[in-house]
């Protein structure tokens, strides 16, 4: 069976994909989301998922987010946002502020999944 | 609208998180972004979630969204349609996406319904009218399947 196709989650989602942190998590990470000049993206979702479940948080106008998850020396999370017909996901090194440059010569590291 | 999640073999993913959001009849989103000046609808909120049962079916009452202009370009109309976000049973299935309706002359214009590129897997975003689970005097019904990664 094909599967079926990505798309974009749009500039709405915050009503229907709730903010929440990893269940039972006690460390905060967060940062910025920044697309290819810089700017901040003020409509993204970043989602991290662990061994205990997923967290998710939505960027500000600042394009700042954050949420709270279980310790991990490495977290992988996903974004989505309007301009994106699919995820990015990448990998955060643990707890803190983490920068995510979604294009251009800063760009972070993007995993195929 | 109602439908099954299963992977690409056809497994059930059972109790697997299925969220929506959508427009309201009028094309207008209960969000503080959306500015287009149809009227909000007091009695909706235009989003929902739930679990597949054993069987990894879903199952949702709404009403039907409007289609909306969007401004992208001159004359954008997003044609109707529901997004839908699904977790599956792992990472690798997670999927943001968006429902069609069968019949929209707005499909054939719309550059985020043809950002997929083949065409079977663009028409599989479109939901098939299922007058078997419509429920008489009350609401139609739409049939949505959904096929996660293996």
């Amino acid at each position: 069976m094909n599967e079926t196709p990505s798309q974009t989650v749009g500039p709405f989602f915050a009503i229907g994909m709730a903010p929440r942190d990893v269940p039972g998590g006690s460390e905060a990470l967060g940062g910025r989301v920044l697309d290819g000049a810089g700017d901040p993206v003020p409509d993204a979702v970043v989602e991290a998922w662990q061994d205990d479940g997923w967290g998710r948080a939505h960027t500000g106008e600042d394009g700042r987010w954050a949420l709270r998850i279980a310790p991990a020396e490495q977290v992988v999370v996903s974004v989505f946002a309007r301009g994106l017909l699919n995820r990015v996901v990448t990998r955060l090194d643990g707890a803190g502020e983490h920068e995510i440059v979604l294009q251009g010569e800063r760009e972070s590291t993007f995993y195929a999944v | 609208v109602h439908g099954t999640v299963t992977d690409s073999l056809g497994k059930p993913l059972r109790r697997s998180l299925v969220e929506v959001w959508q427009a309201n009849a009028a094309g207008r989103y209960a969000h503080a972004l959306d500015q287009h000046p149809a009227p909000l609808d007091p009695n909706f909120v235009g989003a929902g979630r739930c679990l597949t049962d054993d069987a990894g079916r879903y199952r949702f009452t709404t009403i039907k969204p409007g289609p909306y202009p969007w401004k992208n370009h001159t004359n954008a109309w997003r044609p109707a349609h529901i997004h839908f976000s699904l977790f599956g049973r792992a990472f690798t299935q997670r999927l943001v996406t968006q429902m069609y309706f069968p019949g929209d002359p707005l499909l054939a214009h719309d550059p985020i319904f043809n950002s997929v590129r083949d065409t079977a897997a663009r028409e599989s975003l479109i939901a098939r009218f299922d007058l078997d689970a419509a429920v008489s005097d009350h609401a139609l019904g739409y049939h949505f399947d959904i096929v996660l990664r293996r």
